[in-house]
């Protein structure tokens, strides 16, 4: 508070004055005054002396508080006013108020004023000493402004206020040639004018945010220099300007020009660089990468950016490389190069040569550079190489194929294991050996041509041979070499290449095979049973001699027959069959009876015995049949069948006839008996001749079964059968009826039977009585022929029993009867078996002629057609002689003597 | 042939009706007949009384006519014995030859006539026998 404090009363009653500064005083307040009561005296009052406080009364007559309140503020501003009034209404306070008084204090409420003048005086005193203090900080300021390096101006759109000296030699102007320039125009690069009136133009529109750059300054002289600024809007006189602050940067700007053309050029180098690189620090992160190495691993830059060279190794190489790069940062070594794999972004692998070293970034620390080489390829076809090369050396001495290779010079270069363990020595021995060394001395001069004729011009590249080698142990093999020349591009020989094969077991194999071959030929061709080879196209593919023989055929024959030709009509078509499903797999073995026709027509009975086989080399399907002939066990059998039928029908009708002959014994003898006693002329004569006549055709019967079952006594002797037969045909004329045409053509001559002529008389009766019946009394034709047959295979073939040692009578008996069908023909030799109805027929005329028949070692055959007729053929030996010896005809013997 | 001495026959056949026939035909002839129904029966009798013919059947159970015959020509070697056979059971084998052979003086076949019978007989009975009999 100043000693004592200059009050200004704007006032026109003093006593206001007067109380103020007795209050004043009695606070300990000294205190001189001045009234005023119009702006005039005010303003002069205002400025006679200095003032600490105005009060102002707010009515005056000649003037009021706002004006008095106005010119205070006018003259200075900071001189505090305090309005005392009477009354005020609070608008008129609130202007006041806002036009810069400091308070107002009512005149009803003086006591406030006092405490409100010490409060305002010592605000202004404050006020006042800041103030000062903030001159002297400018004076201080402006000096440091005007003595700094730093060019420092301040301008508004009303041109330049200030500008340091730093600023004026910056451009080479004097502060007042700088003031009447345009600045913008003159100071600055056409470039950099636009931006810059920008950025004021900005700032004079209230932004207040500094602004701060760089622009091309003109020195007056024309010369350009970089210059920084940093422009902020400030108050200037109360208005607002731009404080710029300018640096000649044209030093650093240059520096740092350089220094981006020196990052630049690193850069372009870097980035351009063909070898793949990247760069990581401690952390192992990588700062950057080029495009080689992006491209190498397929990642951005960015992808690429914080990973670390480990993440793109693959697990089983990191052993290998990561260790090495630890002792870069140990210090034990300055460069590292290694090479293992990396995972490219698309997952594949790829060989890399990597060169690492440490070095020191501008600011000392330490990083890592590495160079990157893809070296996939160089490695794949190293590795490829070298497997090639390893496959090829394992192969040659590994392969199961004895091989080697020779000079031109005639010495091996290598032979491998192979070859070794196929001649007994080792690949060193074979290196001081000759080829033809080891070869066997009977085929020395031959091995030697065909090596010769390899190097003949024009010769053979290859060659092949089966030779004889000596092993080392002595043994000597067979072996199957293969020689092949490699020649120059001249045609010279290179080297050879031989590959040996031992086939000493194929030759043995197959010198056995021929003779196996030979023996199995020879067993076949000349084996007692007959064999044949059927081939599946149903043809004889080979048939041996007892083949042929059995069945009368030559081997070139046969050649073009098929199995079915040599077979018997009735069952071709059945075996044919059987074959065919032989061949289909669908029967595999077959043991057969069957019945085959020689050439010469002659039937045969074989048991066949048939497999089927496959030729191992063709896959061709073959049957082979072994076939033995049981013509003889078949005949016996049909005869054993036969007679031993015939047998048990002969015990029964012997049987029978023994007892019959018993039973007619006392019918005939007891009636003769009866008749003897009886009277001539006894009308019991005539009966007892009719139980005679019975009786005596009672015996007949029994007769007959006896002689069909050889029970009866025949009288063999040689007969004349050509008389014997005329004899009979005239005993057939006699018993068939006139309706029946009776042809007889009996040969002359025949030759001799031995028989007995009454049974051979009963056989063609019994046929003749039989053709009678067949015809039923139509009007038919009997024929009856007799032929002399010289036997041949033919006839033996078609009636099987005969004995082609021997000559035949023959004996047709014909009729154009009703026939009979194929049933009847197989049962009409049985005993018994008749067609005829009950009572007039006994079933044995056909079963005696059978029987008398076979006694005379004779056949009997029988065939014939319904509706057409029955033919029989009785075939009998005939005595070798030729001289026809005639026998007297002997007459059967009466059963019952002729009265 | 009423004027031909009385014969004692001894007959042997199984068959009944046969042996009444004959006895008929032969005693009607005037010859003294005994019956026998089987070979040792037959023989029995013989060897009890003799008889001057023996007129046998050949099949016959017990003992058959061939193996009588055998027996009686080896112990009465003149004996005259007919055999007589309605044909064999058994084939093949001619058994009124067969009787021939071991000793009978005339075979007859079954059936055969009265005349056929007396004639054989009577022939036999005057035939030589061995040991010049009758």
């Amino acid at each position: 508070m100043p000693d004592e404090i200059q009050i200004l009363f704007v006032e026109d009653s003093e006593a206001d004055a007067l109380l103020i500064a007795r209050w004043l005083n009695k606070h300990g307040v000294k205190c001189t005054y001045e009234i005023v009561d119009n702006v005039k005296d005010l303003l002069g009052a205002l400025g006679s002396r200095p003032r600490d406080i105005v009060l102002s009364d707010y009515n005056l007559p000649q003037f009021d508080a706002p004006q008095a309140l106005a010119a205070v503020r006018a003259f200075d501003p900071d001189l505090p006013v305090i309005v005392v009034s009477g009354s005020i209404g609070e608008e008129q306070a609130a202007d006041l108020m806002r036009m810069g008084a400091r308070d107002i204090v009512l005149k009803s409420n003086l006591i406030r004023l006092g405490p409100a003048i010490l409060r305002e005086i010592a605000d202004r005193m404050e006020r006042q000493r800041l103030v000062r203090h903030v001159i002297d900080a400018e004076r201080r300021f402006s000096d440091l402004v005007k003595g700094s390096i730093q060019g420092i101006a301040i301008v508004s759109r009303h041109g330049l206020h200030f500008a340091n000296d730093a600023y004026c030699r910056m451009f080479g102007y004097s502060a007042e040639e700088l003031a009447s320039i345009h600045r913008n125009k003159v100071l600055y690069h056409a470039d950099d004018q636009a931006r810059i009136k920008q950025f004021a133009t900005a700032r004079m529109s209230g932004d207040s945010s500094p602004h701060h750059y760089e622009a091309r300054g003109v020195r007056r002289d024309g010369s350009l220099f970089w210059v920084e600024h940093l422009s902020n809007r400030v108050t200037w006189n109360g208005q607002p300007a731009t404080q710029i602050v300018a640096v000649d940067i044209t030093d650093r700007k240059e520096a740092e020009r350089k220094l981006v053309e020196r990052e630049r050029k690193y850069r372009e180098t870097f980035e351009n660089a063909p070898v793949a690189m990247f760069r990581n620090g401690f952390d192992r992160k990588i700062v950057e990468s080029n495009a080689a190495m992006r491209q190498l691993l397929g990642y951005s830059e960015e992808e690429l950016a914080g990973r670390r060279p480990r993440d793109f190794i693959p697990e089983e190489d990191k052993a290998d490389s990561l260790p090495l790069v630890d002792k870069l940062w140990t210090g034990e070594a300055d460069r590292v190069d290694m090479e293992h794999r990396m995972i490219r972004r698309d997952g594949k692998t790829i060989w890399v040569r990597t060169s690492v070293s440490l070095t020191r970034d501008d600011d000392g620390q330490p990083f890592l550079i590495t160079h990157c080489q893809d070296t996939t390829e160089r490695r794949e076809a190293e590795l490829a190489l070298v497997a090639s090369e390893n496959q090829y050396r394992e192969l040659f001495d590994n392969t199961p194929v004895a091989m080697c290779w020779v000079s031109p010079e005639g010495h091996y270069i290598q032979a491998n294991r192979a070859l070794q363990d196929l001649l007994g020595y080792s690949a060193e021995e074979f290196l001081t050996m000759h080829p033809l060394d080891t070869v066997h001395p009977e085929d020395q001069a031959f091995s030697q041509d065909s090596m010769g004729s390899l190097f003949r011009p024009g010769g053979p590249d290859f060659i092949s041979d089966e030779v004889r080698h000596i092993r080392k142990d002595g043994r000597v093999i067979w072996v199957l070499i293969a020689i092949r020349i490699v020649r120059n591009e001249d045609g010279s020989v290179r080297y050879i290449l031989a590959q040996l094969q031992d086939i000493t077991g194929r030759r043995e194999a197959e010198n056995a095979l021929v003779a196996s071959e030979n023996q199995f030929r020879v067993l076949f061709e000349n084996a007692p049973v007959a064999m044949a080879w059927i081939s599946n196209t149903g043809k004889f593919f080979r048939a041996n001699r007892a083949y042929q023989e059995m069945l009368g055929y030559s081997e070139s024959e046969l050649a073009t027959m098929r199995p079915v030709d040599v077979m018997h009509p009735d069952i071709a078509a059945q075996r044919a069959e059987r074959m065919k499903k032989m061949f289909a797999g669908t029967s595999e073995l077959s043991s057969i009876e069957n019945r085959l026709v020689r050439k010469d027509g002659k039937s045969i009975w074989v048991l066949v015995n048939a497999k089927v086989m496959t030729d191992p080399r063709t896959e061709e399907r073959y049957i082979l049949a072994h076939l033995q002939d049981i013509t003889a066990r078949k005949t016996a059998e049909e005869q054993l069948f036969h007679s031993q039928k015939m047998e048990a029908l002969g015990n029964l009708a012997g049987g029978i006839a023994h007892d019959f002959n018993n039973m007619l014994l006392p019918i005939v003898a007891l009636t003769e008996l009866t008749k003897a006693s009886l009277p001539d002329g006894d009308a019991l004569h005539e009966n007892l001749d009719t139980v005679l006549e019975a009786a005596d055709k009672a015996g007949k019967l029994v007769k007959q079964i006896l002689t069909f079952s050889r029970q009866d006594q025949s009288e063999k002797a040689e007969i004349d059968i050509s008389r014997c037969m005329k004899e009979a045909l005239g005993l057939i004329k006699n018993i068939l009826p006139s309706s029946i045409t009776v042809n007889g053509h009996i040969g002359r001559d025949v030759g001799t039977v031995i028989g007995d002529q009454a049974q051979l008389h009963s056989v063609v009766l019994n046929l003749a009585s039989n053709a009678a019946d067949a015809m039923a009394g139509r009007v038919g034709e009997f024929e009856i022929t007799l032929t002399r047959l010289a036997t041949d295979a033919e006839l033996v073939a078609l009636v099987p029993g005969l004995d082609i040692a021997r000559n035949y009578a023959r004996i047709v008996v014909r009729d154009n009867g009703s026939g009979m069908d194929k049933q009847t023909l197989d049962k009409i030799f049985n005993p018994f078996f008749t067609t005829k109805a009950p009572g007039e027929g006994t079933g044995l005329g056909l079963a005696m002629v059978h029987g008398i028949v076979e006694r005379h070692g004779g056949v009997v055959t029988v065939s014939s057609e319904l509706g057409v007729g029955t033919r029989f053929a009785i075939y009998l030996p005939l005595q070798d002689t030729s001289a026809l010896v005639a026998s007297p005809a002997s007459v059967p013997k009466p059963l019952v003597p002729a009265e | 042939m009423m004027e031909r001495k009385m014969a004692r026959v001894l007959i042997i056949d199984d068959e009944k009706l046969a042996r009444i026939t004959l006895r008929k035909i032969l005693e009607n002839a005037g010859h003294d007949v005994a019956e026998a129904s089987n070979g040792s029966e037959g023989i029995a009798m013989y060897r009890a009384q003799p008889a001057d013919l023996v007129v046998t059947d050949i099949i016959m159970p017990d003992k058959e006519g061939v193996e009588t015959i055998i027996e009686l020509t080896r112990d009465f070697p003149n004996i005259r014995i007919i055999a007589i056979s309605g044909g064999g059971r058994t084939r093949n084998l001619d058994f009124l030859k067969l009787a021939q052979q071991y000793g009978a003086k005339h075979v007859l076949a079954k059936p055969f006539s009265q005349q056929e019978l007396l004639g054989a007989v009577n022939a036999v009975l005057d035939g030589p026998s061995v040991a010049g009999h009758a």
